[in-house]
């Protein structure tokens, strides 16, 4: 049986699709200037308190870049002691200084984007010479600063062969844990996705021989771990659209928060409700077992099949041959139309 | 370590969030800043500390739970869970206001 939030107590707010990088995987299409469709200040602080109103217990904060907005430390002293405060960043814009601020404000745990064991792979993917090092020097200030940290990189081509140096390198400064994450097919990703993309046998041997030091927590998504999240997911887009997670942000739009609340996106989207009922045409068994959910990942499901039901062709036991290293063409054409609230 | 004798209560803006559809119960403790997941006993055990002695705390929480469980049983179960909430800094002892 699928698990089931009435209402869901955790949401990932993505708050610019502005940075100051230019990375090859960026599924944000992100630019150096805001769009004017952004949430401004005072839509965001807004939503925040609508969110603690509604017994929200957790904000995931992510961009683009959360701090190349210039008023992050004001969204994060709004939010920091009234829900359980987590930010992803690349952090070559924290400073010692900041990240003092960021602990004093409450943030409960941060996730440092580190795309590889050095600093060539690294600067090559962010496509900034001198980003490793920062990023790198943002995980110690916020280790010394008292913040539980963890580091995250998206396995590709150009890194999966450092995985246990990275694991060492993670180890090393201080971080909890090291998340290796999937390559998804949006943004810019989904574009360079011959340079990157992994078939899905490499991709499965690179998780099974990785060597994690003691002490160092490790988390993946492949197989018997490939879970369904969508049945707890919420999230909301730096233009307000309620979107579900992140990795659906070019497949779907339940509502935006301008025009409806978020709650009644939730409540009444049929799309919405649909992807969390969990109904899948196949599961994997192993996966089930860990995870209690059912299918796998909807996003790469759908970006591969085109159905929502289908199964997820990132878990081996759910492949059915279907080659990773090559995208389907419907997916490169240029602003592919999300689906609306109606899931149609 | 729990005393029978001592008074429990939640700790200052604790937030609370139930998930009864789950059987669970997420604790937002914001001075650390931790989110925790509470099973059911923990989370009744919570419920529980309103101020009350820990004796109180044992004889209503052997309510809740009888006929399945002896008064030594919950004795046990708060024991356990009082000190766990403790550690987390969700409950702690306050003074007898009764």
């Amino acid at each position: 049986m699928q698990p089931k939030f009435e209402s869901p107590p955790k949401i990932t707010l993505s708050i610019t699709n502005t940075c100051n990088l230019e990375c090859a995987h960026c599924y944000g299409d992100c630019t150096k200037t805001p769009s004017a469709r952004e949430l401004s200040t005072d839509e965001i602080l807004a939503f925040i308190d609508y969110l603690v109103a509604n017994d929200f217990i957790q904000i995931y904060i992510e961009g683009g870049e959360p701090q190349f907005r210039p008023d992050f430390d004001r969204i994060l002293a709004h939010c920091g002691r009234k829900l359980m405060t987590l930010v992803r960043t690349h952090g070559t814009l924290m400073t010692g200084r900041a990240a003092r601020a960021w602990q004093r404000f409450g943030v409960g745990r941060v996730y440092v984007d580190v795309m590889g064991a050095q600093a060539r792979t690294h600067d090559l993917l962010t496509g900034v010479p001198g980003t490793f090092e920062k990023s790198c020097t943002a995980v110690r200030h916020l280790v010394d600063a008292g913040i539980e940290t963890d580091m995250l990189i998206i396995m590709n081509r150009h890194n999966v062969g450092e995985l246990d140096a990275y694991l060492q390198l993670a180890k090393s400064l201080g971080a909890t844990r090291a998340g290796i994450l999937r390559l998804y097919p949006l943004g810019r990703a989904k574009h360079r996705w011959s340079e990157l993309a992994l078939s899905a046998q490499e991709q499965d041997d690179a998780i099974a021989n990785l060597e994690p030091p003691a002490g160092l927590g490790v988390m993946q998504s492949w197989h018997p771990k490939d879970r369904n999240c969508c049945w707890q997911a919420a999230a909301v887009t730096p233009f307000g659209d309620s979107i579900g997670c992140m990795y659906l942000r070019e497949y779907v739009n339940h509502g935006n928060i301008r025009e409806v609340p978020f709650l009644d996106t939730w409540h009444h989207a049929p799309l919405y409700q649909m992807l969390r009922a969990g109904k899948v045409e196949e599961s994997c068994n192993g996966c089930h077992v860990r995870s209690h959910t059912r299918g796998g990942c909807r996003s790469t499901a759908y970006a591969f099949h085109g159905r929502w039901d289908a199964p997820d062709p990132f878990c081996s036991t759910l492949n059915q041959g279907v080659d990773l290293r090559v995208l389907p063409t419907r997916l490169l054409r240029q602003d592919p139309q999300p689906a609306g609230p109606t899931g149609t | 370590m729990f005393s029978q004798r001592a008074c429990y209560a939640k700790t200052r803006n604790l937030r609370v969030r139930p998930v009864p559809e789950m059987g669970i119960c997420f604790v937002f403790t914001p001075a650390t800043p931790k989110l925790y997941t509470l099973n059911t006993s923990a989370w009744l055990v919570l419920a529980l500390c309103d101020g009350r002695r820990g004796r109180a705390l044992v004889d209503a929480y052997a309510e809740e739970l009888a006929p399945q469980l002896s008064r030594d049983e919950a004795l046990g179960e708060v024991r356990l869970a009082v000190r766990d909430l403790e550690l987390k800094g969700i409950v702690a002892r306050v003074q007898d206001h009764g």
